[in-house]
C-alpha cells in the first residue's frame, strides 16, 4: 500500500538534497487510470493538473514556485512517470537536470521496491481489464471469441488464479478454461443446494462437491486450499449463465466485488447477443405478425382451403365429370389471365423500359467523404472451400474503407468456415460475425443479426460465391442520391460466370439474362412489386428498418422484402451493374435451389394474401395483379402444367374419348388458345430476351426451354411437399462446383 | 425519338411507332377516303353487277360452317386454305340475320377486303412518312397506289390479296425500321406479321424465307467481332424473325394433321390446288403458253403491265441504296420482290394458274421503291436536281397507270379480273362468267329447296361446288355438308342416315371431284340405284336433285 506520509517525508529529504523547494512524482496513467501524483514535500494547492504547463505552481503554504523542471522517471526500461522539481526564487540551471536525473533514478528504485508501481499497475490493469470487458460487451460480433477474451482478461487479473470459467445457461454447456491452466482441477467443494445451473457450472469446471460441515463458510469452496467464487450472470429476469473463479488464496471482498463487476460485463455480452438473436428471429413477427411466414397459413386461409378442398372432394364423389370440368375451367381462366399478362409483359419488354444507369466516371467522381456509409452483409454457411474467394471479391470493392462495413456472417457452429475465414488474410474492415445457432437456420435470420450490428445508411447483401462489379456500391450510392426518396431499393443485375459449363447452366443463364435485362424492368414499368434477387439488392437502411427487416421464416426473403417494400409505398428500380454468380451446374443441386425458390414464392404469396383487400389498397390494381401473377402464378402454374401437358400428349397420341368428354367446346377452344399462344409467347419472350440482353449464343438453348419448364414443374412439386412438411427448411445449395480454383484472385471480365 | 432513364441517359426507341401529332389527321383522312371509295366499288361489284368472286364467297362459306351450320365446330374452317381470312370474316357473320347479304352474296368477304385495302393505303402512307418522303410526293404516291385499277379491284372483290397486301406492307415497314435502327422490337413485329402472312396466303413461305435469309445476312455483316460471333448473332436474329412463322407453320400443320389426318392438306388434298391445277392445266397452258418460252413473255407482260415503272425503279433503287449505304431497299426487294419471284416460279413450274392478281405485290413494290429513291435524294445539295428527280419518280409511276388499266382489262393477261373490272366500271353483270352463273343457279336451287320446308339434315351436298346453294339458302341447317363430322357416314349410306335428297353437280371438270360423284359415279346420269331424279337445274354447270329411294326421311 502506498503510504502518502512516508513518501512525503522521503521526497522532502530528496528535495533538500537536490536543493529545490518541492518535489512531486507524477505516475503515468495506465489504461483508464489517469496519472496519479504522490505528493511531495509540500501539498500542491491545485492538484496534479497544476503541474502541467503552468508558469508557476502554487504551493500549499502560500508560496508560489516560479521555476518548474520535469524529469522523466524510468524503471524496467520504460518511462513510468515524471519527477517535477519546484523552486520559488531562482530559475533552474542546465546542469541541475543531471542532478535531478539521479534523484529520479533513486525515486525509481524506491517506487519499484515499495510496489507502489505494482499497485498502480494493478489498479491500472484492473481498470484496463474492466474497460476491455466493456468494449467486448459492446462489440457483439463474435460471442465465442468475446467470451474467450473475457476469460483471458479476467484470468490475467489476479495472482494464483487456478481457473476462470464462463458457463452459459440453456442448450450446450460451454467450458472455458483459462489460458494456460489445466482444464481438470483436483479441487473439492462442499455441497449445499441443488441448483442445476450451479451443478452444471461445477461439472464443467471439473470441480467436485465435498460434504461440508462448516456452515459459516460459503457453501461452495474448494476442498483443501483454495477458494471459489460463483457469480450468476443475470439477464432481464433470467439467469444467462455463471462466472466461476477459482484460486489457491481466499478471495476477499474487493476481489469478489471485482469479479461481480466483470460478471456484469459478461452478462451484458450474453444478454445483448440473446437480444439480438431474439430480434433477428422475432422482430418482424412482433412488429407485423400478419406479415410473418412463421405460420404458412393464416386462420382465414386455412378455412378457405378447407372449405375448398371439401367442396372439391364432395364434388368428385357426387358428380365427378362436372367437378373436373369446373376445376379445368378455373385453371383455364387462370391460364388466360396469365397469358394476357404475359403478352402485356412482352410488349413492355419490347418498349425497352429504362433502367438506372450510372457511368464509371460518374461513379468515381464523388469524393470519398461525400459518400454515405455502406453495410455489406455476406452470409455463408459451410462454404469453407470458397471463403477465400469471397474475401477476395469483397476486398475488390471500390469504396472508401472508412465508409464501409463488411460483415461476413457465419453460423457459430460452422467451425470449418470460421477457420478458413480466419486463415485468409484480410483487411480490418471485414468483420467476422458468428451468429449463434438458433432455429430457423436461414440466411435472412443471419442477415437480420448482421444488420443489428451495423450502422451504414445503405445496406446490401452478397452471396459467398458472388463476384460483384467493383463499382457497384458507388453506383448505387450515386443513384440513391439522385433518385427521389421514394425509391429505396435498387436491384443490380445478376449473371453467371460459368454460363457455358453445361446445358443446365445455359438454361439458367438464359433465364437470368431474360429476367434481369428485360423482364424485371418491364415489371417495374407495369407497376408490379419487384421480387428481389437475394443478392446485390441495395436498400436504404431507414426503409429497411421501417418495414421490419427480413423475414427469417421465409426461404425467399428477398421476394418477400420486395413485396413488403411495395406495400409501404416504396419503389424499386433496376441498377445497371452486374454481379456474377455461380450457376448451378449439378442437376440435384439446381433442383434443391429451385424447390426452395418455389416454396418461398408460395410462402410469400400466402403471407401477403392474408388480407387481400388491404393488399389491393396498398399495391394498387396493377401491383395486385402483377403480384398474384408473378409471385403466386409462377409456382402454381408450374404445378398445374404437368397434368395439362399430359392430357395434351394423350390427346395427340390417341385421342381417347374421355378427353373429349372432359373438354366441352366452350372450354376446349380457350384451353387450346392458352396452350398455343401462352406457350409461344413464353418461348418467344425467352428468345427475344436473350437477344435484347446481349447474349445471342443462348438463343438456341432457349428453343429447348419447354424441357427446362418440365424441370421447373418437378421442382414445384417438391416445393409443395416441403411447404407442407417443413416450410422454413433452407435446403443449402452447394457452391464451388464451377471448377475454379478456391484460392486466387481470378475475376470474371465484367 | 429518345427516351431517357431516370438519370438522363438516352435509350433509343423505335421511331416508326412515334408519329408527330399533326400528321395523324392526314393518315386518318387518307384511310377514310380510301375506305369510302373501296366500299363503293365493292358494293357496285356485288349488288349492282352481281359478280361474286368464287374463292372469296367460298371462304365466307367456311366461316359460316364454323358458326352457323348443322354441326358448328372450329375445324369446319377447313384446312385446305390458310385460316386467317375466314377468321376475319367470322365476326361479321354474327350479324348475318340482320343483313343476309353478308352470306347470300358473300359481302362479308368484300367488306373485309375493302377495309384491309384501305388499311394498306394507310400503312403505305405511313411507310412513306417513316422514310421522310416530302408531303406532295407522299400524297401523290399514295394516290397512285390507291387508284391503281388492280388495287381497286382487289379491294372490291373480297379475295385474300387485300389482307395479304396490308400485312406485307406492314411487315416491310417494320423490317425496314429494323434494317435502319437495328432495334430488336421491330424485328419482333416483322416476325409476328410474317407468321400472320403465312396464315393468310401460302406465299408467306417466300416472305418468311426472304426475311430469314436477309436478316441472317444483314446481321452477319453488321455484327462486330470474329466469324463465330457473327454467325451466332445472325442465327439469333434469324430465329427471332422466323420463330413466329415456324410456330404458325407447325401449329397449322399439327392442327390439320389432327383434324384431317394430313399435315399438308393444302398440297395433297383432293380439294387442294394440286387437283385444281391438274384440271385446269390445259386451259392455262393454252392461254398462257405455260411450259414454254412463251410463258416468260406472258408473265413478264403481266408483271410489267401492272407496274411498268419497275424496269426503271429496280436498278435505280439498287444503285441509290448502294450509294447511300441504305439497307431499306433490301426490305422492299427482299420481301416484296421475293413474293413476286415466288409467284413467277410457281407459274413457270406449273404449280399455279398465273392469275394476274398473284402479281399485285408488284404495285406497292414500285410505289415503295419510288418513295425510297425520293427519300434518298431528298437531302441532296442540289435542290433543283432533287426536285426534278422527285417529280420524275412520281411521274414514272403515274405513267404506268394507263398501262395497268389496259393490262387489267386484257382477257388474256387477266382472265378473272377483266370481267370484274368491267363490271365495276360499267355497273352491269357480265353474263358469261362462271361467277354469275353460279350465283344464279345457286339461288334457283336454294329457293326451290327452301320452299319445300325440309327438316334439318335433309339434303346432302358437297360444298366444294355446292356452296352457292347453301349460302343463298335461308335455311342452311337443312343441308348436310362436307364439314359436318357425319358427312362421310351420310355419303356412304344416305338412306340409313336419314337424308331425303342428294344434290349433285354435273361430273365434268371440277364437278368430278364432288364427293357424291366420286362415291357414286353413276349418280348424276342414272341415280346409281339409290335415288330418283326429282328435279334438274340447267346451267353452264347443271345440277340434279335426287330423292333418296327407300329413305325413311328421318
Amino acid at each position: 500500500m502506498i503510504d502518502p506520509a512516508a513518501w512525503s517525508r522521503r521526497l522532502a529529504s530528496l528535495a533538500e538534497i537536490a536543493g529545490v523547494e518541492a518535489l512531486a512524482i507524477v505516475l503515468d496513467g495506465v489504461g483508464d487510470v489517469r496519472e496519479r501524483t504522490i505528493h511531495a514535500s509540500h501539498n500542491l494547492a491545485d492538484g496534479v493538473g497544476s503541474l502541467h504547463g503552468a508558469a508557476s505552481v502554487a504551493l500549499g503554504d502560500g508560496r508560489s514556485a516560479g521555476a518548474v523542471l520535469h524529469q522523466p522517471i524510468r524503471a524496467e526500461g520504460h518511462r513510468i512517470g515524471e519527477l517535477v522539481a519546484l523552486r520559488v526564487d531562482e530559475p533552474f540551471l542546465a546542469a541541475e537536470a543531471t542532478t535531478l536525473a539521479r534523484v529520479a533514478d533513486l525515486v525509481a528504485v524506491d517506487l519499484v521496491a515499495s510496489d507502489a508501481l505494482g499497485q498502480a499497475r494493478a489498479e491500472g490493469a484492473r481498470a484496463l481489464a474492466l474497460h476491455q470487458l466493456s468494449h467486448l460487451a459492446a462489440l457483439g460480433t463474435d460471442l465465442d471469441r468475446s467470451l474467450d477474451e473475457a476469460v483471458a482478461t479476467i484470468a490475467a487479473l489476479g495472482h494464483d488464479t487456478v481457473g476462470v470459467w464462463i458457463v452459459q445457461a440453456g442448450g450446450a454447456l460451454r467450458r472455458r478454461a483459462a489460458h494456460g491452466y489445466p482444464a481438470a482441477t483436483q479441487v473439492e467443494i462442499a455441497a449445499a443446494d441443488r441448483d442445476p445451473l450451479i451443478d452444471a457450472a461445477l461439472r464443467s469446471t471439473s470441480l467436485t462437491r465435498a460434504p461440508s460441515s462448516d456452515t459459516e463458510r460459503p457453501a461452495w469452496r474448494p476442498a483443501g486450499d483454495g477458494d471459489l467464487v460463483l457469480v450468476p450472470l443475470l439477464g432481464r429476469g433470467t439467469t444467462l449463465g455463471m462466472l466461476v473463479l477459482a484460486r489457491t488464496q481466499p478471495y476477499d471482498d474487493a476481489d469478489i466485488e471485482l469479479a461481480a463487476r466483470g460478471a456484469d460485463y459478461v452478462a451484458e455480452m450474453l444478454r445483448r447477443t440473446a437480444e439480438r438473436l431474439d430480434h433477428s428471429v422475432n422482430g418482424l413477427l412482433r412488429r407485423a405478425p400478419r406479415m410473418s411466414a412463421v405460420q404458412t397459413l393464416s386462420r382465414g386461409e386455412a378455412r378457405v382451403l378447407l372449405v375448398g378442398a371439401t367442396a372439391v372432394v364432395v364434388g368428385l364423389l357426387v358428380r365427378p365429370l362436372d367437378m373436373l370440368i369446373a376445376l379445368e375451367a378455373a385453371a383455364v381462366a387462370t391460364y388466360l389471365l396469365v397469358t394476357y399478362y404475359g403478352v402485356r409483359l412482352f410488349r413492355a419488354v419490347l418498349r425497352r423500359p429504362a433502367i438506372v444507369a450510372v457511368s464509371d466516371e460518374e461513379a468515381r467522381a464523388v469524393p470519398d467523404d461525400d459518400l454515405p456509409t455502406y453495410t455489406v452483409l455476406v452470409a455463408a454457411y459451410r462454404e469453407a472451400a470458397i471463403i477465400p474467394r469471397t474475401i477476395a471479391a469483397l476486398e475488390s470493392l471500390d469504396y472508401p474503407r472508412h465508409r464501409l462495413e463488411l460483415k461476413l456472417l457465419l453460423e457459430a457452429d460452422d467451425l470449418e468456415t470460421y477457420a478458413a475465414a480466419m486463415a485468409t488474410p484480410r483487411g480490418p474492415e471485414i468483420d467476422i460475425v458468428r451468429v449463434p445457432a438458433a432455429e430457423p437456420r436461414t440466411k435472412p435470420k443471419a442477415c437480420n443479426y448482421g444488420l443489428s450490428l451495423s450502422r451504414g445508411e445503405l445496406v446490401t447483401i452478397f452471396d459467398a460465391e458472388d463476384r460483384p462489379d467493383p463499382l457497384q456500391l458507388r453506383r448505387a450510392a450515386v443513384a440513391f442520391k439522385r433518385l427521389d426518396p421514394k425509391t429505396v431499393c435498387l436491384q443490380a443485375k445478376l449473371h453467371f460466370h460459368n454460363v457455358g459449363q453445361n446445358l443446365l447452366t445455359r438454361w439458367f443463364a438464359a433465364e437470368y439474362v431474360t429476367w434481369f435485362a428485360s423482364v424485371l424492368p418491364a415489371v417495374v414499368a407495369l407497376g408490379a412489386p419487384v421480387p428481389l434477387g437475394g443478392t446485390s439488392m441495395h436498400v436504404r437502411r431507414a426503409a429497411l428498418d421501417e418495414v421490419g427487416g427480413w423475414d427469417p421464416h421465409n426461404v425467399t426473403e428477398d421476394a418477400d422484402l420486395g413485396v413488403r417494400l411495395a406495400r409501404h409505398g416504396y419503389r424499386t428500380e433496376v441498377l445497371d451493374s452486374v454481379t456474377f454468380e455461380e450457376a448451378n451446374s449439378d442437376f440435384i443441386n439446381w433442383m434443391k435451389q429451385r424447390s426452395r425458390w418455389y416454396k418461398g414464392y408460395l410462402q410469400t404469396w400466402l403471407v401477403h394474401m392474408r388480407d387481400p383487400l388491404r393488399l389491393w389498397r396498398e399495391l394498387g390494381p396493377a401491383g395486385f395483379l402483377g403480384f398474384n401473377i408473378i409471385v403466386g402464378g409462377t409456382p402454381i402454374l408450374a404445378l398445374a402444367n404437368p397434368p395439362f401437358w399430359l392430357l395434351t400428349w394423350l390427346w395427340f397420341l390417341g385421342r381417347p374419348s374421355f378427353i373429349q368428354a372432359l373438354f366441352p367446346a366452350w372450354l376446349f377452344y380457350p384451353a387450346l388458345f392458352c396452350l398455343v399462344i401462352g406457350n409461344f409467347v413464353a418461348l418467344y419472350r425467352g428468345i427475344v430476351g436473350v437477344r435484347l440482353g446481349g447474349y445471342p449464343a443462348l438463343v438456341f438453348v432457349s428453343l429447348l426451354a419447354p424441357l427446362y419448364w418440365l424441370l421447373m414443374s418437378i421442382a414445384a412439386i417438391r416445393a409443395l411437399i416441403q411447404l407442407v412438411v417443413n416450410p422454413t427448411y433452407w435446403e443449402k445449395t452447394t457452391h464451388g462446383l464451377d471448377g475454379a480454383p478456391a484460392e486466387g484472385t481470378r475475376r470474371a471480365a465484367i | 425519338m429518345l427516351r431517357s432513364s431516370a438519370l438522363g441517359r438516352p435509350v433509343p426507341v423505335l421511331t416508326a411507332v412515334a408519329l408527330p401529332r399533326a400528321r395523324v389527321t392526314e393518315g386518318a383522312v387518307v384511310f377514310a377516303v380510301a375506305l369510302a371509295g373501296y366500299l363503293v366499288a365493292a358494293s357496285v361489284l356485288v349488288f349492282v353487277a352481281e359478280t361474286m368472286t368464287g374463292d372469296a364467297w367460298s371462304r365466307v362459306g367456311n366461316a359460316l360452317y364454323v358458326i352457323g351450320s348443322r354441326d358448328p365446330h372450329l375445324a369446319a374452317i377447313g384446312f385446305v386454305w390458310p385460316p386467317l381470312p375466314s377468321i376475319l370474316v367470322m365476326p361479321l357473320l354474327l350479324v348475318r340475320d340482320a343483313w343476309p347479304a353478308l352470306v347470300s352474296e358473300g359481302f362479308a368477304a368484300n367488306l373485309v377486303s375493302a377495309v384491309a385495302m384501305a388499311g394498306a393505303v394507310y400503312q403505305l402512307r405511313g411507310t412513306l412518312m417513316d422514310w421522310a418522303v416530302p408531303g406532295p410526293s407522299r400524297i401523290g404516291l399514295t394516290a397512285l397506289f390507291a387508284l391503281h385499277p388492280l388495287i381497286i379491284e382487289t379491294a372490291a372483290n373480297g379475295e385474300t390479296e387485300a389482307v395479304f397486301v396490308l400485312l406485307l406492307i406492314m411487315a416491310t415497314r417494320s423490317f425496314a425500321a429494323w434494317l435502319r435502327f437495328a432495334d430488336a422490337s421491330a424485328l419482333v413485329f416483322a416476325g409476328v406479321l410474317i407468321a400472320l402472312i403465312y396464315l393468310t396466303r401460302y406465299e408467306g413461305l417466300a416472305v418468311a424465307a426472304g426475311a430469314v435469309l436477309l436478316t441472317a445476312g444483314v446481321t452477319y455483316q453488321r455484327t462486330p467481332g470474329d466469324r463465330r460471333a457473327r454467325v451466332v448473332g445472325a442465327s439469333a436474329d434469324a430465329l427471332i424473325v422466323g420463330t413466329p412463322f415456324i410456330a404458325a407453320f407447325a401449329a397449322w400443320a399439327v392442327v390439320s394433321w389432327i383434324i384431317v389426318g394430313n399435315p399438308f392438306e393444302t398440297f395433297a388434298s383432293i380439294y387442294g390446288s394440286s387437283s385444281q391445277l391438274q384440271l385446269g392445266a390445259e386451259i392455262t397452258r393454252e392461254r398462257s403458253g405455260q411450259g414454254s418460252a412463251g410463258a416468260v413473255s406472258h408473265a413478264a407482260r403481266q408483271v410489267l403491265g401492272l407496274a411498268p415503272a419497275l424496269i426503271v425503279l429496280v436498278p435505280i433503287g439498287i444503285a441509290v441504296s448502294l450509294a447511300r449505304r441504305d439497307r431499306r431497299s433490301l426490305a422492299v426487294l427482299g420481301l416484296l420482290g421475293a413474293t413476286v419471284c415466288f409467284s413467277l416460279w410457281t407459274f413457270f413450274t406449273g404449280r399455279s394458274f398465273g392469275w394476274l392478281r398473284f402479281y399485285v405485290i408488284a404495285i406497292p413494290m414500285a410505289i415503295l421503291l419510288s418513295g425510297l429513291i425520293i427519300a434518298s435524294v431528298a437531302r441532296m445539295r442540289q435542290r433543283f436536281l432533287a426536285s426534278v428527280l422527285r417529280i420524275a419518280m412520281v411521274a414514272i409511276v403515274a405513267v404506268g397507270l394507263p398501262a395497268a388499266a389496259v393490262t387489267v382489262t386484257d382477257p388474256l393477261l387477266a382472265p378473272e379480273e377483266a370481267n370484274r373490272v368491267a363490271s365495276i366500271v360499267t355497273g352491269t353483270p357480265i353474263e358469261s362468267t362462271p361467277g354469275t352463273a353460279r350465283y344464279r343457279t345457286g339461288g334457283e336451287i336454294a329457293r326451290y329447296l327452301d320452299a319445300l320446308a325440309l327438316p334439318d339434315g335433309s339434303v346432302l351436298v358437297d360444298t366444294w361446288l355446292g356452296f352457292p346453294t347453301v349460302l343463298r339458302s335461308s335455311r342452311p341447317l337443312q343441308f348436310v355438308i362436307t364439314s359436318d363430322r357425319d358427312f362421310s357416314a351420310a355419303v356412304t349410306d344416305p338412306s340409313t342416315f336419314g337424308v331425303t335428297y342428294l344434290l349433285v353437280p354435273e361430273p365434268a371438270y371440277l364437278g368430278s371431284v364432288d364427293a357424291l360423284n366420286r362415291t357414286y359415279p353413276e349418280l348424276y346420269s342414272r341415280g346409281a340405284g339409290i335415288g330418283t331424279l326429282q328435279r334438274e337445274f340447267r346451267a353452264s354447270t347443271s345440277w340434279r336433285l335426287y330423292k333418296v329411294a327407300g329413305g325413311t326421311g328421318q
